[in-house]
């Protein structure tokens, strides 16, 4: 044993035993066994007995983070993007992304898109079963889309008919072409098994899909527990025993934990914290790994939203947005609090993703330029405003506020808890400007439009809704050829945030909040992220060890 | 007296829901769109909105929940799609399985260093009692909590870091996983024990009929036990049945440093979640369990003195 660590334990017993007097009174024997719950202590076994490098059978994924566990078997109520992670490990959809970011086949294994009539015909995956035992086909499809429908999901409105042609076919009539339709019905519907959905009570506490593991015990906000899918259609997967997710708020406990070995995964959330454990390298438990993608499908933007929907805010003229733009220095923003993590963007997207428009000039830093703006505009002594922020990204926004003070845009800084600042983007209802958070997916019609839209359900209520970038948005939508609606796309991007003549409507693009999973390297082919943000491949997944 | 002090309870836990009820009404954001999240739709949030009865106006939401009590029912929760009762049970017997423990070894750590400290007045022994104790107070929880996961879990590697094993499922590692958060409440509140015995251990040590009773030639014990201790007990049970009742309503930042799936934890998730329904029940049985407290309190007041009980 190494000097320094003989001294660190020796240091750590003497405070152990000025601590044991509590202790000895609760009966502590203090063992150096490992708790018989640490993750993952399941013996494994390879398959058919023998290669040790492929995959190996055995063992149970424990993942922990902050985020809540809800309803995770009545799949219409699961609605934000965390609810993805429950679902993709019960369920499955027709779709899914590759890790390029183009959609590909799941359950379904070809469509057929008409966008004429308009209509898609899907054909899907012979010989899958649901968990118990009840057929997957065109029949199950109808009567989970009708299930969706009638909770009123926006990704299923859009059907107006639907015929079952055979067992392994189904025609889908929509009233109107979108391009974002294949992926709008076919990622975000989740099948459950037409049996169970009889018990809609008894469903919201299980799960009954076709997905590689199904819920064993559902402990709500607590933890949830998966076991193998023994009727799994993919031959010879799961790999792994089963499937443990926590719920661990308290970020340093989160952290301590995993360095401790009880769980092979975890969510951080703060920034300080996941710097740390990556400087940390390894603990005994194993080496730390952080996956990424950068396909940008489900990452999200942070940046600062001014409200311009007021006519009497001077943020309804693009002068003033674009002079709070060049204000902020984003590079800096993330040099200071983004650890290598958070990476800083200009667009609606991340630099590497398809949809980035690398022929404009962004709307970098630029102090000088932002107060001729200002001046334009009639604001040459600045003026006051509000700057409505979360807490927990404080320091970003204080950053910001500072550098907009520098320009003369005074902010006031109103920190809002996460409910009454969902409240506010849901209704517009906020003054000045305000923390803004958007999934940059590569479909801008799909994402982009949620925020753009007249009637769209994040900010949407609190910006302007120029002609332009609508009919630009409506020629994305209905687009049929990929290559016509990127143009589109570019344009649009080329639109809101060019330095000299944007609109720049979303205000200012901050960074890129990439990922924050970490792992153990044992935990082998989990994809975690790497797809999408907020799926794994668990059916992949096994652990080395 | 029994009887004045139950119904004086039920007012006050009266009073206190209905302040809850109608403060959260103040609160911005609603269970709604917190449960749906921002994509919801108009007609999605009024379905939910109508199933949940949040249409109604307020008070007669409050009355309504109100009447469910006295039929047994607390509702349903939106943010966790159970049943209230249940869930509120499961948690209080989690809390309860934490506070009760910390409590016991607080009272008698307390209690007998409070005892030492005062007999030995003025003496080195004394001096280190009264710094333990107030390290003990002044140490804040939550950082202690992370503290001993530090030297426990991640360096000496003898404790799990957080969480919660039920005793029914494996009784040794429910007894490991309580080591860490058993200790920080009750070295917290042992400290105040500890403090309060003493000082009142001052007062009575030097009345006439402390003298009396030495002058007969009764035991040293006896005489600590039978007529110093019994005379001090009246503020040291008041301040054991206060804590008593903060401990249950107020174990939220040890929950949430050891990842205990208690009352605490469930209060702070359905604040987060605006789901006023499981807050509005969480508040009344934390009122009961404080009303209890004080009961038990002013009975025992009788027991250690019977003049309270005759007056």
């Amino acid at each position: 044993m190494k000097k320094g660590s003989l001294r660190k334990r020796c240091m750590a017993l003497a405070l152990a035993l000025s601590m044991g007097l509590c202790l000895l009174a609760t009966g502590c024997t203090g063992s150096q066994d490992q708790p018989s719950d640490t993750p993952s202590s399941a013996p494994v076994s390879t398959p058919e007995g023998g290669s040790t490098s492929g995959p190996k059978y055995g063992g149970v994924l424990r993942y922990a983070s902050g985020n809540g566990i809800v309803s995770p078997g009545y799949t219409p109520e699961c609605t934000n993007n965390a609810s993805l992670l429950f679902l993709t490990t019960a369920y499955e959809s027709l779709v899914t992304y590759a890790e390029d970011g183009s959609t590909i086949g799941l359950l379904a294994t070809d469509w057929e898109i008409d966008a004429e009539e308009p209509s898609i015909t899907w054909t899907l995956r012979e010989n899958v079963q649901f968990a118990d035992g009840e057929p997957f086909n065109a029949e199950a499809v109808k009567r989970n889309i009708e299930e969706y429908q009638s909770k009123e999901r926006t990704e299923t409105a859009v059907i107006t008919s639907m015929t079952v042609i055979d067992d392994t076919h189904i025609k889908m009539v929509l009233s109107n072409w979108s391009s974002s339709a294949v992926e709008s019905i076919g990622f975000f519907v989740y099948y459950m098994s037409p049996k169970a959905l009889e018990d809609v009570d008894a469903l919201r506490t299980s799960s009954c899909g076709t997905g590689p593991f199904q819920v064993s015990e559902f402990n709500p906000g607590v933890s949830i527990k998966y076991t193998k899918n023994e009727n799994y259609w993919q031959e010879g997967k799961p790999y792994l025993d089963g499937v443990e997710i926590y719920v661990v708020e308290q970020q340093t406990t989160l952290s301590s934990a995993f360095q401790a070995g009880e769980y092979d995964m975890i969510m951080l959330a703060d920034m300080t914290i996941a710097s740390d454990l990556m400087e940390m390298g390894s603990t005994a438990s194993g080496t730390i790994v952080n996956e990424t993608n950068s396909n940008g499908q489900g990452l999200t933007i942070c940046g600062l939203i001014p409200n311009s929907a007021d006519p009497d805010s001077p943020f309804a003229d693009a002068r003033v947005r674009r002079a709070m733009a060049l204000a902020i220095d984003a590079d800096a923003i993330c040099d200071a609090f983004g650890y290598g993590v958070y990476t800083p963007t200009d667009q609606w997207a991340t630099p590497e993703a398809i949809t980035y428009n690398t022929d404009i000039t962004p709307l970098g830093y630029d102090p000088e330029r932002a107060k001729e703006l200002l001046a334009e505009a009639g604001y040459p002594d600045g003026f006051d405003t509000t700057l409505t922020v979360s807490p927990y990204v404080s320091d970003y926004f204080t950053a910001a506020a500072a550098m907009l003070e520098e320009v003369g845009i005074h902010c006031e800084l109103d920190m809002v808890d996460n409910a009454t600042e969902v409240s506010m983007y849901s209704t517009g209802d906020w003054d000045g400007i305000m923390g803004h958070y958007a999934t940059i997916s590569p479909d801008l019609g799909l994402y982009m439009g949620r925020h753009l839209d007249y009637n769209g359900t994040f900010y949407a209520a609190g910006i302007q809704h120029p002609d332009d970038h609508m009919g630009l948005l409506e020629k994305i939508r209905t687009s049929v050829d990929e290559s016509e609606k990127l143009r589109y796309e570019w344009e649009l991007q080329a639109l809101i945030y060019d330095k000299e003549t944007g609109s720049a409507l979303f205000g200012k693009p901050l960074l890129v909040i990439k990922n924050m999973y970490y792992k153990y390297d044992y935990l082998m082919d989990d994809g975690r992220s790497v797809r999408e943000a907020n799926i794994w491949n668990i059916a992949d997944a096994w652990i080395n060890k | 007296m029994i009887g004045r002090r139950i119904v004086q309870s039920a007012v006050v836990i009266f009073i206190v829901t209905l302040m809850v009820f109608l403060l959260m009404q103040l609160v911005p954001g609603d269970a709604v769109t917190n449960f749906l999240g921002a994509s919801a739709t108009e007609s999605q949030i009024e379905y939910y909105t109508k199933l949940f009865g949040f249409d109604q106006p307020v008070l007669v939401q409050y009355f309504k929940w109100l009447g469910g009590i006295f039929h047994g029912e607390m509702g349903r929760s939106i943010s966790l799609q159970m049943d209230i009762g249940t869930i509120l049970a499961q948690r209080l017997k989690v809390t309860l399985s934490i506070v009760l423990p910390a409590f016991v070894i607080a009272v008698v750590l307390g209690v007998c260093l409070g005892i030492v400290a005062a007999k030995n007045r003025g003496t080195i022994l004394d001096s280190l009692i009264s710094v333990v104790a107030n390290i003990g107070m002044s140490m804040p929880m939550f950082w202690f909590g992370l503290m001993l996961i530090l030297v426990f879990a991640n360096i000496l590697g003898i404790l799990p870091t957080s969480g919660y094993v039920y005793p029914k499922d494996d009784l040794g590692q429910s007894i490991r996983h309580c080591v860490l958060p058993v200790t920080v409440l009750a070295l917290n509140y042992m400290s105040q024990f500890c403090r309060q015995t003493r000082s009142s251990m001052l007062e009575v040590i030097r009345q006439d009929y402390v003298t009396t009773a030495k002058a007969k030639g009764i035991s040293s014990k006896a005489v600590t036990f039978r007529h110093q201790l019994r005379n001090a007990l009246i503020p040291i049970v008041t301040v054991m049945g206060a804590s008593l009742g903060a401990m249950v309503g107020g174990t939220v930042l040890v929950e949430s440093v050891f990842v205990i799936p208690g009352l605490g934890n469930l209060m702070i998730t359905a604040i987060k979640a605006r789901d006023f329904m499981v807050v509005e029940n969480g508040v009344l049985v934390i009122s009961i369990v404080v009303a209890i407290c004080n009961l038990v309190v002013d009975i025992l007041y009788g027991v250690i003195d019977p003049r309270i009980r005759n007056d």
